[in-house]
């Protein structure tokens, strides 16, 4: 039984994707400081122990990221690029990633290991449409903006359409954001 | 084609053979006068003042953000409830003044619809016509884009100024002078977020550390002091809610654990005053929380409304509930439980003396209740509108 509104809207729009749970939102982030001389922490951010862009073995990274379900997507509010032509790190062509976002902290199953998860969004094109999720696991209010998806974060890119967002590893986290 | 002219030649002779049957029928009832010639190109019109049974539903529309729009809904109304509707592109924010015959849009446009020239504009349409009259640019490439608020577009000093929240991620607000349509100052609020008018020209911002930041406006507009106040909440255990409800100048923050923050905003300082609990032992139990979008509405009367579901969890805030809570403002006691018929997602209570409860439900369909008993009316929306997010009663 659906008990998240945003399934409503999945359903409409793919009803063959029960298996997600929606979300309505957008996002980005990172960086508590850019918002403005906030007193918000410094991020416990440690650098994961692989190799900076090699790909991780499917069972240290488990999961299908075409879902919502899929652990690094446990904060995120918006349609996931890997249903829109892009990957979970990478944008669909003929966007722009946004270099500003906003982060969550992630448990992967695969390790057990909690991640600092960079929502950036995919910019310049209309709305993707597929596989909407809302999460929003420590998401916070926009007034924290540093952890708010509640935000357009097609911010510092051409054109701030919105389109779709990626779930990049920032590192291991040292404790929850 | 050929398929195309077949189809055209069959639709003519069935018409044909209908109007020699109506010819047929015609002869045989008594002659009447014509229907009258109607003329071409009239279109209709609202009254300056709206009646309070009416809602604005801002649609963010999030299947196109750049063709978003505000539609005027009679909820009273069983037939014929759509009484127009406003343009509001790409995570637009909307204000209607109650001094002046004018209704405000801050939105963005590309000159390429997605890419090109970016234009920020306050729209200001006519609330009779819903044409727009004027346009207010806002330069910087700086307006604050978000799923819809109430907060990021405000008016202040008795209705003359319009206030509007930037996040470029810079967090500033603009201070635009409604008459002479066009900006007169701007603030920082750095680290904090949104416009809550206080007193006559102030307003203070919500900030990530718990505190308010207090902007007080000189008569030119410009920034005439700012300070920040204690902390009050905590945004890491219960954050509030950044959309209050507010009867008179009574503000009402729910929080994500299911308390009540009035904040007095009458005076150029905002007090803060004690909190209470939506939640009794029971609810507590059961993990009720407060959750959706727009979770809160309120009556002049006294009577606060909260969208609530059970079996709280960390995410779980903007879920929406199957249930809304009727409380006494000055009590602090529940006095109704209002069972949906559909899961509520964003909630708002009409202005007049027997309110309605609107409800956008989960299917982004809005349903009507009776506000005192909870009664189910109707529902409405049809694919009028397919993510209103927000809903405006008229004041």
């Amino acid at each position: 039984m659906n008990s998240n509104w945003l399934d409503a809207i999945t359903e409409r729009l793919t009803r063959d994707v029960a298996r997600r749970t929606s979300r309505r939102g957008f996002l980005g982030a990172f960086g508590a400081a850019i918002v403005g001389g906030a007193a918000l922490p410094v991020l416990p951010v440690a650098r994961a122990d692989a190799a900076e862009g090699q790909p991780a073995p499917p069972e240290q990274d488990p999961g299908d990221p075409t879902t919502c379900e899929y652990w690094r997507n446990c904060a995120i509010d918006g349609y996931l690029c890997s249903c829109c032509g892009g990957t979970a790190n990478t944008c669909p062509p003929g966007t722009e990633m946004s270099p500003i976002t906003w982060i969550g902290t992630c448990r992967n199953p695969g390790d057990g290991k909690d991640y600092i998860i960079s929502y950036n969004d995919c910019c310049g094109k209309t709305s993707c449409g597929a596989c909407f999720c809302n999460r929003n696991e420590r998401d916070r209010p926009i007034y924290r903006a540093g952890t708010a998806n509640d935000y357009n974060w097609c911010l510092g890119t051409k054109s701030l359409a919105y389109h779709c967002t990626v779930t990049l590893i920032l590192g291991t986290a040292t404790k929850p954001i | 084609m050929d398929f195309c002219i077949n189809l055209v030649k069959q639709d003519r002779a069935v018409r044909t053979l209908a109007g020699a049957a109506l010819l047929l029928l015609a002869a045989a009832v008594p002659a009447s006068a014509d229907l009258p010639v109607e003329p071409i190109g009239v279109t209709e019109k609202l009254p300056a003042r709206w009646p309070d049974t009416w809602i604005q539903a801002h649609d963010i529309n999030f299947y196109a953000l750049s063709d978003g729009k505000v539609v005027i809904f009679d909820v009273a109304a069983e037939n014929r409830n759509y009484k127009g509707s406003i343009s509001a592109a790409q995570f637009a924010s909307f204000i209607a003044s109650t001094t002046r015959p004018e209704i405000y849009v801050a939105e963005t446009y590309y000159s390429q619809r997605v890419r090109g020239t970016r234009h920020d504009v306050i729209t200001v349409h006519d609330k009779s016509t819903l044409a727009p009259v004027a346009e207010i640019p806002l330069p910087g490439g700086k307006r604050g884009q978000y799923v819809t608020f109430k907060n990021t577009l405000q008016l202040l000093n008795d209705e003359n100024w319009l206030a509007v929240y930037n996040f470029s991620p810079a967090a500033t607000v603009s201070i635009v002078d409604v008459a002479a349509r066009r900006i007169i100052g701007e603030a920082s609020v750095a680290g904090c977020a949104m416009i809550y008018p206080t007193g006559t020209r102030n307003f203070m911002s919500l900030c990530s550390e718990g505190v308010m930041l207090v902007t007080a406006l000189a008569e030119t507009g410009a920034v005439a002091k700012q300070w920040r106040t204690p902390a009050f909440f905590n945004a890491d255990d219960d954050p509030l809610f950044a959309m209050p409800t507010m009867i008179g100048r009574m503000a009402y923050f729910p929080t994500f654990h299911g308390n009540i923050q009035p904040l007095d905003l009458s005076g150029d300082e905002p007090k803060v005053l004690l909190r209470w609990s939506l939640l009794n032992d029971a609810d507590r139990k059961a993990n009720w929380r407060p959750g959706g979008w727009q979770i809160a509405a309120a009556h002049r009367s006294g009577r606060l409304y909260v969208l609530m579901h059970p079996d709280g969890y960390n995410g779980s805030h903007k879920n929406g509930g199957p249930e809304v809570w009727v409380f006494d403002v000055g009590s602090g006691k529940r006095v109704a439980r209002h069972v949906l018929k559909n899961r509520g997602v964003s909630i708002e209570v009409t202005s007049g003396a027997q309110p309605y409860l609107v409800v956008t439900n989960d299917s982004f369909q809005l349903d009507v209740y009776d506000a005192g008993d909870g009664k189910w009316l109707r529902m409405f929306g049809d694919h009028a509108v397919t993510m209103p997010m927000v809903l405006h009663a008229v004041q």
